[in-house]
């Protein structure tokens, strides 16, 4: 297998099967914690295939229609303008259909991120959120009735840093950026490798007190996926 | 991983974790009884009770049986010197799907590294096992003295009805360190991953050949190696304390049970204890697993810092960089590949930069013995 095969195949693994995104923060392409390692791994599955959520909620608040996500940007320099290369979610999020772009690798602008959920417990970096801005979320109501892009971010500064620690840097590779992608847990339960994204159970509907995520069942503002315990084999 | 005890009734030459006698702290069965909640809590699906000898444990099955319980897929490693129909009893009662027996060659090779009898007993384990119906899979270190076994040995194995065979590379790290020259001569690298690959090539449903970690990496023998169900059939970066975790005896956390601790002197792997943390606690912490999680092109060294490679590999198995000094891995396909000039067994030519940085330091492709 030449080298090109090599990063065309993880180029394309990276664009259709990204479902469980927490990785490695300045790896090149973060694959070990990706749906396509060995199955001899801890949880995740071959082919990615149990990483589609079982979750049928139909996503937040109140409810109706696949909810975009996208992983806000944890800080430095935000991109602008729309992104534009982002697949469509069709099921829940993560779910079935829902494919994740990968805007390091991908010359999407992506959404400008309205600020991580701030942990209490110096763990939490990231949230995955709907999109605040293509329109079909409605954020006074919390209700989302189309589909909508989703897109990760491409992380501008690197590595899993604590509740005001110093953000890593990370050299990249080409483009003088990171490219891997990742989210961090956004409550104390969520394990990073052994998670995919899910919409939060309304029993779990428990938000950070701090921070840009907030939302319950038609409540305002984005609603926070947080990590779910992976489904049996 | 879960080491369950470090005691063990063998000395092996080749002993990574250098096992014999217990732990003095190690966990009492209530402690692994709460921790077993806490690992399967955590979405760990698979798990694997080692040691030491893991039967030297006296709730080893209770433990198992918690695990299974709860939901995870839970096999165990022997080295079967004692292996009895008890033992399968329990096993099987507790819900394992299989057990794992080491074997490091036929009878005098697996002797000389372990003891005199030890091969007897153990495919006798094997034996008693298969006939009971409980599922039989098999490791096997590869060393200089057994290196040449492996094509009989894996049909050795497929007549005793094991149905999996995991290969690994003896370190020099443990036992192993005061063996050195029972190591594999990285050299050999040349013709024994291609050979290891062939027979992950001729795998059939009924007996499948598995290489661990620390086997390849890239160069033609590649997919060969790797899972062809995966997405990506080849070897992308150390899985420690990312999709793997290794529990001691005594509580420490690491992100893989190869990596060394306390008994190599060493404490920059262990990520916590479970005495004084949750599992939770311990994996999710911010920076935890750094070497890994947070792994950096920077942290290569030698050859890896060239390679094509680096950083979709990352320098290969972490536990064998660092028995290496920790920068650089001598013990990749690629690396031996390059450095004596074996373009034959590559897709395409090394890049300038890999090739320039064994100017003057090639060496004479080793002929196959």
């Amino acid at each position: 297998m030449r080298e090109q095969d090599i990063r065309d195949r993880i180029h394309k693994f990276l664009r259709d099967t990204v479902r469980q995104v927490v990785v490695p923060a300045s790896m090149g392409v973060g694959l070990a914690l990706l749906g396509g390692c060995p199955d001899s791994s801890l949880d995740a599955p071959p082919d990615g295939s149990a990483q589609t959520s079982t979750n049928t909620s139909t996503s937040t608040g109140t409810g109706g229609g696949a909810v975009a996500i996208y992983s806000a940007p944890m800080g430095g320099t935000l991109a602008t303008g729309a992104g534009t290369g982002g697949q469509v979610a069709t099921g829940g999020v993560t779910g079935t259909g829902g494919v994740v772009e990968t805007g390091g690798v991908i010359e999407t602008g992506g959404v400008i991120g309205t600020g991580g959920v701030t942990g209490t417990g110096g763990m939490v970096l990231r949230y995955m959120a709907p999109m605040p801005d293509a329109g079909a979320f409605n954020t006074a109501t919390g209700t989302s009735t189309e589909t909508r892009t989703l897109y990760m971010a491409p992380m501008p500064d690197a590595g899993l840093v604590s509740k005001d620690g110093p953000t890593k840097t990370d050299a990249g590779k080409k483009d003088g950026g990171a490219v891997a992608l990742y989210s961090a847990p956004i409550f104390k339960d969520a394990g990073p490798g052994l998670k995919y994204m899910a919409v939060m159970p309304d029993a779990e509907l428990a938000v950070p007190s701090t921070g840009g995520a907030t939302g319950s069942g038609g409540a305002t503002g984005p609603i926070p996926l947080y990590m779910a315990a992976m489904p049996p084999d | 991983m879960w080491e369950l005890t470090l005691a063990c009734n063998l000395r092996c030459k080749h002993c990574g974790s250098i096992a014999g006698s217990k732990r003095a702290d190690e966990l009492s069965l209530d402690e692994c009884l709460r921790v077993a909640g806490e690992l399967v809590g955590l979405g760990c699906r698979r798990i694997t009770l080692s040691g030491g000898e893991p039967t030297m444990y006296p709730g080893w099955h209770e433990v198992g049986r918690r695990l299974v319980e709860l939901g995870a897929r839970v096999n165990l490693i022997s080295n079967g010197l004692t292996w009895s129909a008890k033992h399968i009893e329990q096993a099987q009662n507790a819900g394992l799907c299989g057990v794992a027996f080491s074997i490091d060659g036929f009878e005098k090779e697996h002797d000389e590294f372990r003891a005199p009898g030890s091969f007897v007993k153990v495919v006798h384990a094997i034996d008693i096992s298969v006939a009971a119906g409980l599922p039989v899979a098999v490791n096997t270190t590869i060393n200089r003295l057994n290196q040449g076994q492996l094509k009989s040995l894996r049909q050795f194995l497929m007549d005793h009805h094991v149905f999996a065979w995991q290969l690994q590379f003896a370190t020099a790290t443990g036992n192993m360190g005061e063996h050195k020259d029972l190591v594999s001569p990285p050299e050999d690298l040349l013709w024994l991953v291609p050979q290891i690959a062939e027979l992950c090539r001729i795998n059939c449903p009924e007996f499948k050949v598995y290489p661990s970690d620390d086997i390849g990496y890239f160069g033609n023998p590649e997919p060969d190696l790797r899972d062809s169900d995966t997405a990506l059939p080849f070897w992308i970066g150390c899985r420690a304390g990312c999709q793997v975790i290794g529990i001691e005896s005594g509580g420490n956390v690491k992100g893989c049970l190869s990596l060394p601790s306390s008994m190599h002197g060493e404490a920059r792997f262990v990520e916590g204890n479970v005495r004084q943390k949750s599992l939770r606690e311990i994996w999710n912490r911010a920076d935890a697993f750094a070497f890994n999680r947070l792994f950096k092109e920077e942290q290569l060294g030698g050859f890896c810092r060239v390679c094509r490679y680096r950083d979709v590999c990352r320098g290969g198995c972490s536990w064998a960089t660092y028995a290496q000094g920790g920068t650089g891995n001598e013990t990749c396909f690629y690396y031996q590949v390059v450095k004596h000039r074996r373009f034959d067994l590559l897709a395409e030519s090394p890049t300038d930069g890999e090739i320039r940085y064994f100017d003057g330091r090639a060496a004479a492709a080793p002929s196959r013995p």
